[in-house]
């Protein structure tokens, strides 16, 4: 390592803030990565396969039979229309290649639909929404197709397992059996869509408990808190990290574009960040979030649509008054490409005020994205998000009586959104005061 | 100075319709049927046959080319037609207009309290730099920097109306409205605190203003945080200069010193902030107003948006868009009359 | 003195440079600023110009049009007996020159004098002998393929030979690089050697400038100023360059490290044979390092000569005032001052006739309205001035 740079890293390191922002951070770090851990989500289990389990680990000869009997019983549950349904499906998708081409007309398409609706094949919404978006009903139609596909596919892989496991006996077959069984597991999730991040419902009474032993920070809405806050960490890493990386880097392009061209170019889009800017960012991102349907991914478009301009200014800025350096010029002066004067002279010397905006804008884009979840936009019903739970908090607060009872329901999602916000502005800070020009010479 | 001025007025048809083209392009992402819903109540056409909707869509120039219909829209706009409010039942520029006052109210009595106790707290944090007073400060800004404006807010409902019972809820207590819907009372400028005042109402006014303090203190802490930041560094920085040096040589008193030499010059750039926290108070209420309960822009933008009412959330984006176009250019403007920097370049 | 068959090195001719200002609405140019406004002089090899003149006067920007980190409104730059004009050009640009510089020139001549050789006969310069005969042969295009061709190699060459050194010693070095990587960039653009080889060499260059060839891995905060500046000057010299150009180096540093950095470039310049243009605004720093001195005013040359002449016999009003403020280190001499009135007017708007006119003790009715050449009053004594040496102490 150069001098510099561990000069730097005692700077960073002997001041306060950034060790007590980067100990916050970390501390969120590792509640994100051991989450499955520290709050384990409620795994579905097939009942088959939990018995077939059961049989393996008191194995013997007689069991054999039953183990493959009830991971039988596990295929037919699961894979027992996979044939049929490939079949049909496969039979619309030539009806569908002929109304491309203009072999089948309209209605005759749409009477197929309506065949495989009437015999639950399909959500009736297919033959519904047909007229009215024709090409969007074909497009999911394929997606829907290559989902029995695959399931199809599955299912024959998993007969064959099976059928192999009827061949094998002794030890051998506990071995494979037990392979045989996760890899079933596995299935059975996908088949009916579990998702860790679903918070998921631990009691029949809607009215907020509060903390218990088994639910340390209460429930609420029928969800653990405690859950929620876990598991909303890495939501609020996801959105934070993914919306600001993609965002200073759309940011970063326009800018030095910008900067580096100059003329009607940089006239052009410097004024269409102006445009952009005039547009108040919240209420642009609630929009835009509407438009494109709820859920955590169109809020995530929408703030990076919307988040992109401070970027793009500073980055242009800092560029224009970099190209008058004079070490700059002296480059020039040897005959230094004007690539290689970007990167070697102009980047190094710009990107840190840039990296140290992004590090600040986290929090506040956690923050946005909570509010819009809070106001039910963000996150769909029942995800693991700080901003959902607080929304839930707010209708027990606002409109319950006594409201006071209800206190762990915004204490706890409320203190890890502060301290997760305070832990990127402290470390903004910190970087702030180390790379800040003025503090160096 | 007046070529700078010129300029930026010659942009301004620019920018207005840059914001145009955006909000429009967003408004087109939803398909035509969804589009019709921001034409016309969608009660009135829900029983129509497909046939019948295919020839309602055409009349209303769904079914042209995006240029075509853009010109349509804005000349719309230009009309005063923003389509039909789902949440308002009414025009939704009507409904924009029966609402803004409310936010121009909340806006007004937030800002005071904001830059008087903003640039006291930077001062005083910047005066007494690194000592005990300055920490408390700077810790405090980091906690209104750092907390969600809907956390605080509920906090607030919380401490002031569950628990301590002085700032409820809502706009006005039910015994109030009555009387403000009333025909005997008239309203002058739409502000509720001054048409009760006008009105000689002082109860209503004190019911009004009850109702206003929860909302200005769930707003102050992040604006306080981000005034008395920019406050405090202009503060140090100035104090640093060597005019603030010479005069403290010169053995004048420390507080003629800051009162005199230092506050005035370290408050040039709070002032562009001053500018834009007005303009950020108009279009960043939306959290504030819902957890309040309070009619206005913003829980009206909000309440369109869950009930996915698109000619209204579309209506309050441009309106909030132009405000905050104009308020900028106001504050570019006289900020180029204040700075003799720019003034003369 | 410089022998008069020594090899030119730099020949600048007419040189001009003016910068637009815009302003307005629609950013139109309304005016121009005439930084430098048609300058001519010759560096010959080992030889060193100072160039001096108040700030604002068109110097650097002088020093930086021929390095051609700006580019010249008009006027020729030869380097070496090279027109190295064009090969910073756009090709447009390019065309626009070569037609106004060489093409339209000879094609007067040629209806001047009749014949092609008297033509050539007739100019003095080789470079203008040798595009000749190739436009009297191939036409305008075959001076432009002449010239245009292996631009790339030409541009290499000419970032190679003509180098600076900046003024500021703390932005002219680039904070996150290492002193290696600082002197070493421009070997490396021009493929100079291995990496091991270059290290070689900006170690021994390290201690040709006055430092410790330890410090090689060192960052630039890590110098003082005086320090940095010699860094500066090593890096100049790691390509060989033929022509070093110095702008205002010595300005930004104390005076006692101003006196070490000249003396260092004057040994440089003894050890190796450098051709330096020295730009300074104050005569006693130039006065050490030059052989010839170039005095500025206003984005004209003043008065142009050896250095000894300039200062047994300055002939322009200007030159004389600047001489008075050289200070002398003996208090028993009393020395008279002339202290020129008003300021430097603005070159967005000079003077009309002699621009030194409004501040000149002597200036006539003449200087107001016509414009003085410069002529060669004495030999290599050059002075733009109606009345040369009438304004004397």
């Amino acid at each position: 390592m150069s001098e510099e740079f561990k000069r730097t890293l005692k700077r960073f390191f002997t001041n306060p803030s950034a060790l007590i922002g980067v100990t916050i951070l970390i501390f969120f770090i590792i509640i994100a990565i051991f989450a499955p851990w520290i709050a384990p989500p409620k795994i579905p289990v097939n009942k088959n396969l939990e018995k077939a389990r059961n049989l393996l680990e008191n194995y013997s000869e007689e069991n054999k039979y039953l183990i493959i009997n009830e991971l039988k019983n596990f295929w037919d549950d699961t894979y027992f229309f996979a044939e049929d349904d490939y079949i049909e499906l496969s039979n619309l998708m030539e009806t569908i290649a002929k109304f491309h081409n203009k072999e089948v007309s309209s209605n005759e398409l749409k009477a197929h639909i309506k065949e495989l609706t009437d015999y639950y094949i399909l959500n009736i919404t297919y033959y519904e929404k047909f007229d009215e978006e024709t090409n969007k009903v074909i497009k999911n139609l394929k997606k829907e197709y290559n989902k029995i596909e695959k399931k199809y596919k599955e299912s024959v892989i998993s007969l064959n397992l099976i059928n192999e496991l009827e061949k094998i006996d002794g030890e051998e077959f506990v071995k494979q059996a037990i392979k045989v069984v996760s890899r079933f597991d596995k299935n059975f999730h996908e088949a009916i869509g579990f998702n860790p991040y679903i918070m998921p419902n631990v009691t029949t009474t809607r009215t907020p408990i509060p903390p218990s032993k088994e639910h340390p920070f209460g429930i609420v809405n029928q969800k653990d808190i405690f859950y929620g806050v876990i598991w909303g960490t890495r939501t609020a890493f996801e959105i934070g990290l993914v919306v600001v990386a993609i965002s200073t880097v759309i940011g970063l392009f326009i800018g030095s574009v910008a900067a580096y061209f100059g003329g009607w170019l940089e006239e052009v889009l410097m004024r269409i960040t102006d445009i952009f800017m005039s547009i108040p960012f919240m209420l642009a991102a609630m929009v835009l979030t509407t438009i494109l349907g709820l859920g955590i991914k169109n809020m995530m478009i929408a703030l990076i649509v919307f988040g992109w301009m401070v970027t793009a200014r500073l980055i242009r800025g800092n560029i224009l008054q970099a190209k008058n350096e004079q070490y700059v010029m002296a480059a020039k002066a040897l005959g230094v490409s004007d690539f290689f004067i970007i990167v070697k002279h102009i980047l190094p010397n710009t990107i840190f005020p840039v990296l140290i905006n992004a590090t600040m804008r986290i929090g506040s884009m956690v923050i946005t994205a909570a509010a819009l979840s809070f106001l039910g936009l963000g996150a769909p019903q029942g995800y693991a998000d700080w901003g959902s739970i607080l929304s839930y908090s707010r209708d027990w607060i606002i409109g319950g009586t006594n409201p006071t009872q209800y206190w762990f329901t915004i204490l706890y999602p409320g203190i890890a959104m502060i301290l997760f916000v305070i832990g990127w502005n402290l470390l903004g800070d910190a970087l702030r005061d180390v790379f800040d020009p003025r503090m160096r010479h | 100075m007046t070529t700078y001025i010129i300029r930026r007025l010659l942009l301004l048809p620019l920018i207005i319709l840059g914001v145009t083209l955006i909000v429009f392009s967003m408004s087109q992402l939803l398909g035509p049927l969804k589009l019709l819903s921001t034409y016309v109540d969608p009660n009135t056409y829900a029983k129509m046959s497909e046939r019948d909707i295919q020839i309602l869509m055409k009349q209303y120039g769904l079914t042209d080319p995006f240029p075509v219909r853009y010109g349509k829209w804005v000349k719309n706009l230009l009309k005063g037609d923003l389509g039909w409010s789902v949440v308002g039942k009414e025009p939704v520029l009507d409904a924009l207009i029966h609402r803004f006052p409310y936010t121009i109210e909340l806006a007004l009595y937030a800002l005071f309290p904001i830059i008087g106790v903003g640039i006291w707290l930077g001062v005083t944090a910047a005066v007494h730099h690194n000592s005990f007073i300055d920490q408390f400060i700077r810790i405090f800004a980091l906690i209104g920097w750092s907390l969600p404006d809907f956390v605080w807010a509920i906090l607030v409902l919380l401490i002031f109306y569950i628990g301590l019972g002085w700032f409820p809820p809502g706009n006005l207590s039910i015994w109030a409205n009555q009387i403000v819907k009333s025909a005997s009372f008239k309203n002058y400028t739409h502000l509720l605190t001054i048409d009760a005042l006008l009105n000689g109402r002082i109860d209503i006014f004190w019911d009004a203003l009850r109702h206003i303090i929860g909302p200005v203190i769930a707003i102050s802490w992040l604006w306080w945080a981000n005034l008395l930041r920019i406050t405090r560094s202009s503060m140090l920085e100035v104090l640093r200069k060597d005019y603030v040096r010479t005069a403290r040589s010169k053995g004048l008193p420390e507080k003629v010193v800051i009162n005199k030499h230092a506050r005035k010059n370290a408050l040039i750039p709070v002032v562009t902030t001053a500018g834009q926290m007005v303009i950020g108070l108009l279009t960043g209420v939306v959290i504030v107003e819902m957890v309040f309960v309070r009619t206005g822009l913003g829980s009206f933008a909000a309440t369109a948006a869950q009930q996915l009412d698109y000619a209204s959330i579309m209506g309050v984006l441009l309106f909030t868009s132009l405000l905050l176009i104009i308020g900028n250019l106001i504050i570019d403007i006289s900020y180029a009359i204040i700075d003799p920097r720019i003034r003369l370049g | 003195m410089m022998p008069e068959n020594e090899k030119v090195i730099l020949e600048v001719e007419h040189l001009k440079k003016y910068f637009p200002v815009r302003a307005g609405v629609f950013k139109r140019v309304v005016a121009q600023v005439q930084a430098v406004d048609d300058i001519s002089f010759k560096v010959h090899e080992g030889e060193t110009l100072g160039l001096v003149g108040e700030s604002g006067c068109g110097k650097s920007t002088t020093g930086m049009t021929i390095l051609r980190l700006y580019e010249p409104t008009f006027g020729r730059i030869i380097l070496e007996e090279e027109d190295t004009t064009p090969w910073f050009m756009t090709t447009t640009e390019a065309k626009r020159y070569i037609k106004i510089m060489y093409a339209d020139r000879f094609e007067k001549m040629k209806q001047e004098f009749g014949s092609l050789d008297e033509v050539i006969k007739n100019l003095n310069k080789e470079i203008d002998k040798k595009y000749a005969e190739i436009y009297f042969e191939q036409g305008e295009t075959g001076i432009r393929q002449d010239m245009m061709k292996d631009l790339t190699e030409k541009r290499r060459y000419f970032r190679k030979n003509a180098q600076v050194i900046f003024q500021d010693p703390y932005s002219s070095l680039n904070p996150r690089l290492r002193i290696i990587e600082i002197i070493g960039e421009g070997m490396k653009v021009n493929k100079m050697g291995t990496n091991q080889e270059i290290r070689d060499r900006v170690a021994h260059l390290m201690e040709i400038v006055g430092l410790s060839k330890d410090y090689i891995y060192r960052y630039p905060h890590q110098f003082s100023g005086g320090q940095r500046q010699r860094i500066g000057i090593a890096r100049a010299l790691a390509v060989n360059p033929k022509l070093i150009i110095s702008d205002e180096a010595v300005s930004a540093l104390d005076v006692s490290i101003q006196s070490q950095i000249i003396n260092l470039l004057v040994d440089l310049k003894n050890e190796y044979g450098l051709t330096f243009v020295f730009i300074a605004h104050d005569l006693a720093v130039v006065k050490h390092i030059s052989d010839k001195i170039a005095v500025m005013y206003l984005g004209k040359i003043a008065e142009l000569t050896l250095k000894k002449e300039l200062f047994d016999n300055p002939l322009h009003p200007y030159t004389v005032s600047l001489m008075s403020a050289i200070p002398i280190p003996d208090p028993e001499v009393k020395k008279k001052r002339v202290v020129l009135e008003g300021d430097v007017p603005s070159p967005l708007n000079p003077p009309s006739g002699c621009r030194f006119h409004p501040r000149c003790p002597v200036a006539k009715e003449i200087c107001s309205k016509e414009e003085p050449s410069l002529n060669e009053i004495s030999d290599n004594h050059y002075v733009s001035c109606f009345f040369p040496g009438e304004f004397k102490i």
